[in-house]
């Protein structure tokens, strides 16, 4: 995200802060982003359409306490989504869902087509099963939000060397258990 | 062990995500919010008048009485002064009425 557009949403938000319609710009925007990170984390339609307009909605009714603190506005957006999706969960006290769209998962790894079978997959969301509830959500965020670091340790509440140590620890694993490059690898 | 349940799934349409994006609808319930949110600090503000008007008129019924009883005394200790001058017989509370009709 470049600064310019950082700015602008900034912008907007301001206003946003005297009249609520302003808003209407940055919700069309990231109504889809969020919808899908709610979805992932629900597999329910329904119940993220309802988590997605109580994410709206709490960023309306503190709208005027947001402030810039390094990150852009969206990290803000998410931390609030993951909230109320922990939220849910806690009420609820059910196992946490996670639903990875197959395509984003063959996507993640630059595998050859011979050796990439549904055998490998099957070991893979075995792997992700045991893997912690927060290193899937820094994968999550990761490799199916593509967001830095920075942005990742503002969402989760945790630092960025946490979000570091968290990725790299996962894919360390990853790497052992499969012999799998991952795509991203490089990527700060 | 964590509790994760992991599931594969299609990725979903932005035509069916389009169903769910409703802004008129989230600006209606944060109206209703915001409208909600008046009326409680409305009320709020109310209750904290009426608690203070009620203190304030506790606070003057135990001014009054306590008045009352200061001036009760003062009445008493007086007719008793003037009984024991003219000697009459000081004690009976009757008597102390007379005296003061004088």
């Amino acid at each position: 995200m470049t600064e310019a557009e950082i700015q602008h949403e900034y912008a907007i938000l301001e206003r946003a802060k005297r009249n609520p319609k302003a808003f209407g710009e940055l919700y069309e925007k990231y109504f889809d982003r969020i919808f899908n990170f709610i979805y992932r984390q629900t597999d329910d339609e329904e119940l993220t359409d309802d988590l997605c307009s109580q994410t709206f909605l709490s960023v309306l009714k503190n709208i005027g306490r947001y402030e810039f603190r390094g990150v852009p506005f969206s990290a803000w957006l998410y931390k609030i989504a993951s909230n109320e999706v922990n939220k849910h969960y806690r009420k609820k006290k059910n196992d946490k869902v996670f639903s990875i769209e197959e395509v984003r998962v063959r996507e993640l790894f630059e595998q050859a087509n011979d050796g990439w079978d549904e055998e490998i997959l099957e070991q893979l969301l075995r792997y992700f099963k045991e893997l912690p509830t927060d290193m899937l959500q820094v994968l999550e965020l990761r490799f199916f939000e593509d967001k830095d670091f920075k942005e990742i340790a503002f969402i989760l509440d945790i630092t960025e060397s946490g979000a570091k140590m968290r990725t790299y620890r996962a894919l360390d694993r990853l790497r052992k258990n499969f012999n799998i490059r991952i795509k991203y690898d490089v990527k700060e | 062990m964590s509790r994760n349940e992991i599931r594969l799934r299609r990725t979903i349409s932005p035509g069916q995500i389009a169903r769910h994006r409703n802004y008129n609808k989230l600006m209606a319930r944060h109206s209703r919010y915001i409208k909600m949110k008046r009326s409680i600090i409305a009320l709020v503000y109310v209750l904290i008048i009426v608690l203070m008007i009620l203190l304030y008129m506790l606070v003057r019924r135990a001014e009054h009485q306590k008045q009352l009883q200061k001036n009760g005394k003062n009445v008493a200790l007086t007719i008793k002064h003037n009984c024991e001058v003219q000697g009459e017989p000081i004690d009976g509370y009757i008597y102390k009425q007379k005296k003061v009709a004088k």
